[in-house]
């Protein structure tokens, strides 16, 4: 339990749902609510995946929350639990709160006639795979066909680890990411604060003999990138912002996709 | 690590899971690696359940494949489905790699390399 100067309580929701750490987290906020704080916060950073016990588990907390006075907030939540909580109908009945962990997601009109994906998540593995998901989604809810889809979401994947890996970005700081659906191209923009990185600049030299030769095998997710997007540009501005542009053709799948 | 099964004193299969990314790649070259140094010529990895592959997934098998074609044998793909197999296509590796459409086929032809 993580208590900070205002009074506010960080209780993290446990993975495995054995007795002990039911018992536990309930323990916690039963200490908590003597307190009679006004707010708790509920760590839900480590549900990748939401099963219905954990459901259950952030009901109850909610109702002992609502009988002691105290508003309880959902913070962290991966994109796995938010998706269970929009089926069952749920979302609107917990407080979520959408700190810098938490991926935030927007389907806003463009004016022309689509709909475009912006996100902001944070540099590390897990943050970078629940965006993942929330592209496809987003993908799939534009009728992206399949193969189309698989080849911009394995850019994304490619982009936002290169990002991470050569921008000197901590787990923490932040990845702006917009996807903008234009007549029959799709328009992907990745943003962030690191140090200058120009992918456009690396020069493409992949060679598989050459690579096993010397165990090398730098330079294939630029490769992949390259190959699988119809354009690239990067653009450094204000000596503070690295801003990568991609598109794709939404129908021929690239200079080297292939139709579905 | 990845679940592997024992075909002969040469050949073992190794099984991937869903993903093959920066998450487990280390471990997929892991258990190749582990399976050279045991001995066996020929690793047949079985892709049926692979759904994304990523340049790391990729650079795991490419960076122990020289090893096992140095000693006589090969890493033979098997059950590689259509968007995988066009990854590898995109990367020039269709024809760099044995790829096999299925494990019988797979286990004959490093049977007929031993």
């Amino acid at each position: 339990m993580h208590v900070d100067t205002n009074k506010c309580y960080k209780i993290l929701v446990p993975v495995d749902l054995d007795e002990g750490a039911v018992e536990g987290f309930f323990g916690e906020l039963e200490i908590v609510l003597e307190d009679q704080p006004e707010e708790v916060l509920i760590d839900c950073s480590h549900l990748d995946h939401a099963t219905s016990g954990h459901i259950d588990l952030l009901w109850e907390a909610q109702t002992k929350c609502d009988e002691s006075g105290s508003a309880m907030r959902l913070v962290s939540v991966r994109y796995g639990l938010e998706r269970v909580l929009r089926v069952l109908d749920l979302y609107d009945l917990f407080t979520i709160v959408h700190d810098h962990v938490e991926v935030g997601a927007e389907a806003d009109e463009t004016g022309q006639g689509g709909v475009s994906l912006e996100l902001e998540f944070k540099a590390s593995m897990p943050d970078i795979n629940d965006a993942l998901s929330r592209f496809h989604d987003f993908l799939v809810r534009l009728g992206v066909p399949g193969t189309v889809a698989f080849d911009l979401e394995i850019v994304f994947y490619e982009v936002a680890t290169n990002i991470r890996r050569h921008s000197g970005l901590t787990e923490t700081d932040v990845i702006a990411f917009s996807a903008t659906p234009e007549q029959e191209k799709i328009s992907l923009r990745f943003a962030d604060s690191g140090e200058p990185f120009d992918p456009t600049s690396a020069t493409i030299d992949f060679d598989p003999r050459k690579a096993i030769k010397s165990k090398q095998t730098n330079g294939i997710g630029l490769t992949m990138i390259q190959r699988l997007v119809d354009s690239m540009t990067y653009r450094r501005v204000g000596n503070s912002l690295n801003v990568v542009t991609l598109t794709k053709h939404l129908r021929q799948g690239g200079k080297r996709g292939v139709q579905d | 690590m990845f679940r592997t099964e024992k075909v002969n004193e040469h050949t073992i299969i190794v099984h991937t899971g869903k993903h093959l990314d920066n998450s487990n790649a280390h471990e997929m070259t892991a258990s190749l690696s582990e399976a050279q140094d045991a001995g066996f010529k020929h690793i047949i990895i079985d892709m049926s359940e692979l759904e994304f592959l990523s340049s790391a997934g990729v650079g795991s098998i490419l960076g122990v494949l020289g090893r096992s074609r140095d000693n006589g044998g090969d890493i033979v793909l098997c059950h590689v489905r259509d968007r995988i197999l066009h990854i590898l296509d995109v990367l020039d590796l269709c024809d760099f790699l044995t790829i096999k459409q299925d494990e019988q086929q797979a286990r004959a032809f490093c049977l007929a390399r031993d």
